[in-house]
């Protein structure tokens, strides 16, 4: 058990930082997961949508208010409202903000009802008003939105030895989020993204791979772990990265485009067809192909900046591999996506040229370093499977 | 009963065979004569029209399969020309800002009722035969599919980025005949 003991209060946090207890002048908070207790008296509950609001009329009732929030792209939330007997939405509270999560006053609206107050605002965190400080609660720090900064280093402040460790967001809020104040991590969103990745490495180094309690990929599995691979020490790079890289196998994905505007594609899937056997890459010397000859809308990663056509909307780099692929395409195919676009983009500290290809006369790559990353991180998968077989 | 059968298989084979082909009509529209410094030209002007209620792609390939939409398409757009095949550059968002061969990355739309034409330039007026040639040639070259078919390979709304933006092409006549 962790505690930070501030002037204006106490917070009890656990080993993670995740706030068990607040206590502010004679109000204690006390936060059971989703479920919030204010002086022993459950307060509310966090949803996906919002929050259910509880009030005790004197007549001994509890009534539940639901409330919802519209948020946009970087999980900030805008609108706040909750909806009458007759179906119509009540706007509860706006807010706008400052890039670094200043709010804007005059263009705010609170109602007047206290208890509906909101206070999960910038990137969906919670807001401390207590003492007039006005810091939101990352879990592992508090940020202070009207400095842009936070108040103590970052404690993985050796990961970016170039930046101050009390940066937000490398400066550029728009771009990127910090979700919990700390470096992040690989995320494999389903048990076949994560099979698909353990599948690019060799049996051995592939028991170091398991789960956190959050889904992300555990650091301190992987970094007890020393291999000469070069995909293990890829994806150890990304685990150990300033970035969320999302990794999951689906047959569509979500994206913005450069003008902020959400859309959906479609992946498309063929077998294998004989007529077309050029299409089987045996020894993966080709950067697109599989060794299974399949085709289609194979994979894509999606980068967190709004600089592309399709982009990433929720902040995070996303690696989408077609799910319909067998399991050795899959592997192949995010040995180009996770260890070739991805890595790349976090090498480089989100520069998307580099972590892109570019295509010249011909239709030659002419991006050799990540073609290079792409076939060396495909061939090593190649015969990773094959081992398996 | 077996006629019937025979029938069905006829109407299928059919449909197989000459899909889209009803849809668009190529026509001839004009010929039009000049010389400069003593040496004839021809511009001669061939339109597609899309007489259906579909959108249909259409792309120029040396490899027409007459009986498939789907082994055309993932020829012209799934086998790989150099290091990448045209749906890995649609579906990575690459920008083509390069010169390249009209068998690779040639692709253009066209709506229902709207037209687009082939303009040809041929330099001598004693070249055999050339209006049958130049209709052969973008008979035997012209792949197109509707929208419907295509969706179910490559993303339309991404697809579009690509599409050839002038509703005219001109080509020199000799270049036809390699």
């Amino acid at each position: 058990m962790h505690t930070k003991e501030q002037k204006t209060g106490c917070n009890t946090c656990d080993a993670a930082g995740i706030k068990l207890r607040k206590t502010a002048g004679s109000i204690t908070t006390d936060y059971v997961g989703n479920f919030i207790y204010e002086d022993n008296l459950l307060k509310y509950i966090i949803t996906d949508y919002g929050k259910i609001n509880l009030s005790y009329p004197k007549n001994g009732d509890t009534v539940f208010t639901r409330q919802y929030n519209l948020t946009d792209h970087l999980g900030n939330v805008r609108v706040t409202f909750d909806v009458h007997n007759n179906n119509m939405a009540d706007v509860v509270q706006e807010d706008s903000y400052y890039p670094f999560g200043m709010t804007m006053n005059g263009l705010d609206y609170r109602t007047r009802d206290i208890d509906k107050k909101n206070l999960y605002l910038y990137n969906g965190k919670e807001l401390q008003e207590d003492f007039g400080l006005e810091w939101y609660d990352y879990g592992a720090r508090f940020y202070d939105a009207q400095l842009g900064r936070w108040h103590v280093p970052d404690p993985l402040a050796e990961q970016a030895y170039g930046w101050t460790p009390y940066r937000y967001a490398f400066n550029n809020p728009i771009k990127y989020i910090d979700p919990n104040g700390l470096y992040e991590t690989v995320k494999p969103t389903s048990e076949d993204a994560l099979e698909m990745i353990k599948n690019t490495l060799t049996e051995e180094d592939a028991k170091h791979i398991q789960l956190d309690s959050k889904g992300n990929i555990d650091k301190d599995a992987i970094n007890s772990h020393e291999s000469e691979s070069g995909n293990f020490n890829n994806l150890k790079e990304m685990v150990n990265s300033d970035y969320i890289v999302k990794v999951s196998t689906d047959n569509q994905f979500d994206y913005v485009d450069g003008d902020g505007n959400a859309g959906n594609a479609n992946m498309s899937y063929c077998d294998y067809d004989p007529k077309f056997p050029t299409e089987k890459d045996p020894n993966g010397e080709t950067m697109g192909g599989t060794t299974t000859g399949e085709s289609g809308f194979l994979g894509k990663t999606l980068f967190p900046d709004r600089n592309g056509m399709q982009n990433s909307p929720d902040g995070t780099i996303k690696v989408i591999v077609n799910k319909n692929l067998s399991k050795a395409a899959k592997a192949e195919i995010y040995s180009h996506e996770g260890n070739g676009h991805a890595l790349m983009y976090v090498r480089t500290g989100g520069d998307r040229e580099a972590a892109s290809h570019q295509v010249t006369t011909g239709w030659k790559e002419h991006n050799i370093t990540l073609k290079n990353m792409i076939i060396t991180s495909k061939k090593e998968t190649i015969i990773n499977m094959k081992s398996r077989n | 009963m077996k006629n019937i059968f025979l029938i069905m298989l006829f109407l299928i084979f059919i449909s197989e065979t000459n899909y889209g082909q009803k849809d668009i009509n190529f026509t001839e529209i004009e010929k039009t004569s000049y010389s400069i410094n003593n040496q004839d030209y021809i511009v001669l002007k061939i339109q597609i029209v899309n007489k259906s209620n579909l959108e249909y792609i259409f792309w120029l390939s040396k490899k027409k399969d007459t009986n498939s939409a789907k082994n055309n398409i993932k020829d012209y757009f799934f086998t790989r020309k150099g290091d990448f095949s045209f749906a890995e550059i649609i579906n990575d968002n690459i920008l083509l800002d390069k010169p390249n061969s009209i068998y690779f990355d040639f692709i253009k739309n066209i709506k229902p009722n709207e037209d687009f034409c082939f303009e040809i330039l041929v330099k001598d007026k004693k070249q055999d035969n050339y209006v049958k040639k130049t209709e052969c040639f973008l008979k035997e070259k012209i792949i197109y599919v509707d929208e419907n078919e295509i969706s179910k390979y490559i993303n339309i709304k991404t697809l579009a980025n690509y599409y050839y933006k002038s509703n005219s092409i001109y080509f020199l006549y000799d270049s036809l005949l390699y």
